[in-house]
């Protein structure tokens, strides 16, 4: 990291102009980006259901549909009839539509002069106000019209436009479509009182506006907000256009690539760019509070960016891989919409990194010199105060009673994992727009006066021309009347309805004759009053499958779901006789998704902790240290889950992706934290003053990036898409919690291990003799005996040091890791050398046990770094890793052991501290 | 007299159906008359003199085939034969598949133009009497509506003749027919017609049915196979014609398994009081007038040729 802070530095202009040619292409790679809002996204594709419904929508058509409502008091009036089937006809020329449903096309089955009538209910209109009203009363009684395309008062009508399936390359067809109803509609609107679209293409269309209006609103409001936060906070206005500048780069970087990849902007990727603007803010923050400190410790030019690299190098990248993988787990789901996602932010994120990076020395070799020192002495003052009193609280009050705070955090974290079950479940287009939006209005008024926009198909299989068979048809008809009955549905219609309705109309419209006849040739001759093309939708060609068609306005998945479940388990317990039933439809398939975005959210989340876990344990060489990061990071996550159960926010395709992404958020505070305290370790020694040293200097820049986190996570709640803004509300609202941990929790269960990092250990040097001569080391690997040295406290001492005065009490044992002590005894003005102690020799062993006077002076003879042992640390080491204080252990009490052997074999020796070599 | 009766009436499936979408367009008084170009009145009064026939005994398959391929297939006689007084009357009956077999349209045309239907289903065993309009019913299940083979008020519309032209391989007049208002356009379903006439032999070779403000004709209907048809008697026959349904994406072929012009007929086929005796037997007769039997089994016919 220190290299490239390096070479961007002395190159600033070349990397300047790379990142503006690359920023070029990748905006011009932009250009080509698509925005696909289908619902298909939020079905698992390739499954078993999917295939069914392919096959299903294969045999009966389309269950997508582009509604027009239209409704008039004078509806009936010849004149308004006319123009209504003027605009039918207009409508029907479009391009996609597969078949229109109207009153002047579906069947009204009435008997007519002896002749059944299964034509249209207007094939032409008639010329007469009174043969229109008769046609108007049977409209009405005709339970294929009714609901379907008729309102109950005759008001209201709707032209259901049914949609051929469009390639999925193809995501401007639901716009095109859209647009070519509002364009043939337009002239109409006149003519009638009131007039809309809804539907399909018309919810996607608005969706998809939707997301551009966002963008208008939540691009600039979190620039600003995050300008100002962070401009407040750093006291720079440059400190504050740094991250925008950023924000604006890497962007354009990940729209240009999402493009190149062919990632299309959908209704959750959309907030990629805000989150780009929140999320890499605090990167950056991190960089200029360390450049304000280089700045203001006399460091200039290289050198500063020298001094930010080695103290934040590794965070950086750490944490940049945190982010990135926080949001890449999301993409591990059935839904393409979370892949999408998952794929699109983490490029985001990992090109916010690199351009972190890059620009970042780059920009500040250029126009660091005008970066405005940031607080005055008072402010700066008032800063120290806080953080000194937050880490006095840590090091004073919660450190030592460890376990009082977890057991307190515990008590808020268990009651919000118990309240989990409780959380609903949600994935419907309809319910993420909020209730109050005009197009909702819309879609309830077509609800209430006809039917709901959710088609669910019912498809009964058999052999072929099974669905010619009175047996089975009446087992059809005793379906259909079962379903009628479900309040949920606003119309069912099956191929018994047509029978039926034929059999009526052929004994004079006899309410008791509309049933499906007995007799097999019947039914038969009764097939003739239809065309292929009526029943299509009911029936396949070689009748040996029966479709019912169900249309309702249930919006919450989990209520559908439910619908379908007690479907198909009456349907598969026999009463009807036809086990093999498929419930299928594209609004089932996306109901039944949510257990998928459960599963994605276990997947995404495991990955996560798992991979935290992993990744910490290995870095800090310690299970322990892994435990802690992913234990103080799922809190906050608890605690969400509590709010979300307790006030009713469903899982969703937004919610779903705030653990996850938050871990991955929040670990970057924690990640600098524990950096900072294995800094601080090394330098204090103790635990307790280390954890307090490191909260005093992480104090402000986590302060600062929650809450500019927090803030920018508020303005995405602000947002028309429901999920996206209860995934901004409760984003915001887990940073805040994740600060609170991050400032007691974290530092408290911090306080309780030593922390030595991968590359300490790595770039330790030991010199093999030691391994060979020291006994505190036998049976040790070179890797254990470096672990052990710098877990330990290692002390170095100057030439003529002393380390240990005769007289003085200590409880400390040292082993020679580098250098030579003198062991001296004074007498008088006189020193009297008793020996010199070399590599790997070890003094003061009895103190480790037994805390008494010092015997003789020991004095470094040359630079030395000694491994200070003492009962406490032994302790603390044994806590840590058990494995390695084992072997310790018994290295320690082989070596008391001797010493104890030799001592009682030398009584009155004057050589107390013979040399020992085993 | 009693030929120009029979090419303006009621349909007469395959003939009628080729005919009828020719033949209506009479002579208007605005037809285009200049010098020795023919208008497309001329035309067809020509086409109706050389289709003609005194009675009529057609045996037809008729195959309905959906968007998925799925076919349904029917085999009906249509007799078609006037009254002492020269008023037609057309009978249409199902000989196949079993389940259908016996149902029958029967059509009497009275001299005040009001005619009158009977509908038989053997299934009910009783004969209904129809005294309402059916055009806009489909015929027996077909892309073919009774409206498509109606007679056409030459009131109503206007006719063009248009540039000539070819249809596969053929040299065509292309006629224009359009509705003479917009009421009319609006009832009808279609904005206009054009009909193709084959100039050499004057049958017909195709119609494009079109809505309004479309350029895409919402049905085509084809006529084909004159020379090979089995036509016992003094004119011509389409031995196949298809209508083409685009708005649905259905088509259904009407295939003539052998014609027989100017044939005896008996009475007793048009007589309503016949119906409700009918038994599969009462058809023999009519069967058994046709030497080649109908071939149940071979593949669907295609639309395109």
């Amino acid at each position: 990291m220190q290299r490239i802070f390096k070479f961007c530095f002395q190159y600033a202009w070349f990397i300047v102009g790379l990142i503006l040619l690359l920023t070029g292409l990748a905006l011009w790679s932009a250009t080509h980006l698509t925005v696909n809002v289908s619902t298909d996204e939020m079905i698992p594709r390739h499954s078993e259901a999917w295939q069914t419904y392919q096959k299903v929508r294969e045999t009966f058509g389309s269950d997508q549909l582009a509604l027009v409502y239209v409704e008039d008091n004078q509806l009936f009036d010849r004149e308004k009839l006319l123009r209504l089937n003027n605009m039918v006809a207009e409508l029907r020329g479009i391009e996609g539509v597969e078949r229109v449903e109207s009153l002047f096309s579906v069947s009204n089955i009435s008997g007519d002069g002896g002749w059944v009538e299964t034509g249209a209910l207007f094939e032409t209109i008639p010329p007469s106000q009174e043969a229109i009203d008769v046609k108007k009363k049977q409209a009405l009684k005709n339970p294929l019209l009714l609901r379907t395309v008729l309102s109950p008062d005759g008001n209201a009508t709707l032209v259901s436009l049914y949609l051929e399936a469009h390639p999925e390359d193809d995501t401007d067809a639901d716009r095109r479509i859209y647009e070519a109803i509002e364009e043939k509609i337009a002239p109409f609107q006149e003519d009638f009182s009131q007039m809309f679209q809804v539907g399909s293409p018309a919810l996607h269309t608005w969706m998809a506006d939707f997301i551009i209006e966002d963008q208008k609103f939540l691009l600039p409001v979190s620039g600003l907000l995050l300008v100002l936060l962070i401009g407040l906070l750093l006291g720079s206005v440059q400190g504050a256009v740094i991250p925008v500048l950023n924000a604006a780069i890497s962007t354009a970087w990940t729209l240009g690539l999402m493009a190149w990849l062919g990632i299309p902007i959908s209704m959750l990727n959309y907030i990629v760019p805000a989150l780009i603007l929140i999320i890499g803010s605090t990167e950056d923050v991190h960089i200029l509070v360390e450049y304000r400190e280089a700045r203001e410790s006399g460091l200039a030019g290289s050198e500063a960016v020298h001094f930010i690299a080695s103290r934040i190098g590794l965070t950086i990248v750490l944490t940049g891989f945190t982010t990135s993988l926080g949001f890449a787990v999301t993409g591990l789901s059935a839904l393409g919409i979370m892949q999408q996602f998952g794929a699109s932010a983490a490029i985001g994120m990992l090109t916010r990194f690199l351009v972190s990076v890059l620009f970042i020395p780059a920009y500040l070799r250029i126009f660091g010199k005008w970066l405005s020192k940031p607080h005055s002495a008072s402010e700066e003052r008032r800063h120290q105060r806080v953080a000194s009193w937050m880490a006095n609280v840590v090091e004073k009050v919660l450190a030592p009673k460890a376990g009082r705070v977890i057991g307190l955090f515990a008590l808020v974290a268990i009651p919000c994992l118990l309240l989990i079950p409780n959380i609903r479940l949600s994935n419907d287009l309809i319910s993420f727009l909020h209730p109050n939006s005009p197009i909702v209005a819309k879609l309830d008024r077509v609800a209430t006066n006809l039917s709901g926009s959710k088609v669910i198909y019912v498809t009964l299989n058999g052999q072929p021309g099974d669905f010619k068979r009175v047996e089975n048809l009446k087992q059809l008809e005793s379906i259909t009347k079962w379903l009628r009955e479900n309040p949920q549905f606003d119309t069912v219609t099956s191929l018994s309805d047509y029978l039926s309705l034929v059999n009526r109309a052929m004994f004079g419209d006899v309410p008791e004759k509309e049933a499906v006849p007995d007799k097999e040739p019947l039914i038969a001759q009764y097939f003739l009053f239809f065309h292929r093309s009526n029943l299509q939708p009911y029936v396949s060609g070689d009748y040996s499958q029966a479709n019912i068609v169900i249309r309702c306005d249930v919006n919450d998945s989990s209520k559908l779901n439910a619908i379908v479940h007690e479907l198909e388990q009456t349907l598969a317990s026999g009463r009807f006789g036809f086990p093999k039933v498929a419930i299928t439809g594209k609004s089932v398939l996306v109901a039944a998704a949510v257990d998928k975005i459960v599963v994605g959210q276990v997947i995404s989340l495991s990955t996560m902790v798992l991979t935290l876990f992993i990744v910490i344990a290995l870095l800090f060489l310690s299970f322990k240290a892994g435990a802690i990061s992913v234990l103080a990071n799922l809190f906050p996550v608890a605690v969400v889950f509590g709010i979300m159960s307790v006030l009713g926010v469903p899982l969703n395709i937004g919610t779903c992706m705030v653990a996850a992404i938050t871990i991955g958020i929040a670990v970057d505070d924690t990640l600098h934290l524990m950096v900072r305290y294995n800094k601080m370790l090394k330098e204090l020694k103790n635990e307790l003053a280390a954890i307090a040293a490191s909260l005093k200097d992480e104090f402000f820049p986590v302060v600062t990036t929650s809450l500019g986190l927090a803030g920018g996570f508020t303005v995405l709640g602000f947002s028309s898409f429901v999920p996206v803004m209860q995934f901004g509300f409760l984003s915001a609202l887990v940073m805040l919690v994740a600060l609170i941990t991050d400032l007691i929790l974290t530092p408290t269960l911090l306080s309780t291990i030593r922390l030595i990092t991968l590359w300490d250990v790595i770039g330790f040097k030991l010199r093999e003799t030691l391994l060979k001569s020291s006994p505190v080391f036998a049976g040790m690997t070179k890797w254990q005996a470096k672990k052990l040295i710098l877990l330990a406290n290692m002390q170095e001492y100057s030439a003529g040091t002393p380390v240990i005065k005769e007289g003085e009490t200590g409880k400390d044992m040292f082993v020679i890791i580098d250098g030579e002590l003198e062991v001296s005894k004074g007498a008088g003005d006189e020193k009297f050398v008793i020996t010199v102690l070399k590599l790997g020799d070890l003094v003061g062993e009895v103190a480790l046990v037994s805390e008494t006077r010092r015997t003789a002076d020991v004095t470094a003879l040359t630079d030395v770094k000694l491994l200070a042992l003492d009962w406490d640390s032994l302790v603390r080491l044994h806590r840590s890793s058990p494995f390695l204080s084992s072997r310790l252990f018994l290295n320690l009490a082989n070596i008391l052991g001797i010493r104890l052997k030799d001592s009682l074999g030398g009584l009155g020796s004057r050589a107390p501290f013979k040399k020992e070599n085993g | 007299m009693l030929r120009q009766n029979r090419m303006t009436t009621m349909p007469r499936l395959i003939t009628l159906t080729a005919l009828s979408l020719a033949f209506i367009f009479p002579v208007t008084s605005h037809a285009f008359r200049a010098g020795k170009v023919k208008s497309g009145a001329d035309i067809m009064h020509e086409m109706k003199a050389k289709q003609a026939a005194d009675t009529e005994l057609e045996w037809i398959k008729m195959t309905v085939v959906d968007e998925q391929g799925n076919t349904d297939v029917r085999e009906l006689i249509s007799a078609i034969k006037p009254d002492a007084d020269g008023n037609m009357r057309y009978m249409i009956r199902l000989i196949s598949p079993e389940q259908v077999k016996g149902v029958t349209l029967l059509t009497l045309e009275k001299p005040d133009g009001e005619n009158e239907q009977w509908f038989y289903l053997p299934a009910l065993g009783m004969p209904k009497k129809i005294t309402g309009s059916q055009k806009s019913s489909y015929f027996l299940g077909s892309d073919f509506t009774f409206e498509d083979l109606r007679k056409e008020d030459p009131d109503e519309h206007e006719y063009y003749r248009l540039i000539d032209e070819e249809v596969e391989g053929r040299d065509v007049y292309v006629i224009m027919s359009a509705p003479a208002g917009l009421d009319i356009q609006t009832a009808s379903g279609y904005a206009n017609r054009i009909v193709y006439v084959d100039k050499e032999t004057l049958e017909i070779a195709k119609v494009e049915f079109y809505e309004e403000g479309k350029n895409e004709p919402a049905k085509i209907f084809k006529a084909y196979d004159f020379k090979g048809a089995q036509v016992d008697g003094p004119a011509t026959r389409p031995g196949r014609v298809v209508m083409d349904n685009r708005n649905k994406k259905t088509y259904s072929v009407m295939t003539l398994v052998k014609s027989r012009l100017d044939a005896p007929i008996e009475e007793s086929y048009f007589d309503p009081e016949q119906l409700k005796e009918w038994k599969p037997e009462v058809d023999k007769p009519l069967v058994t007038a046709f030497d080649k039997p109908a071939d149940m089994n071979a593949a669907p016919p295609s639309k395109d040729s």
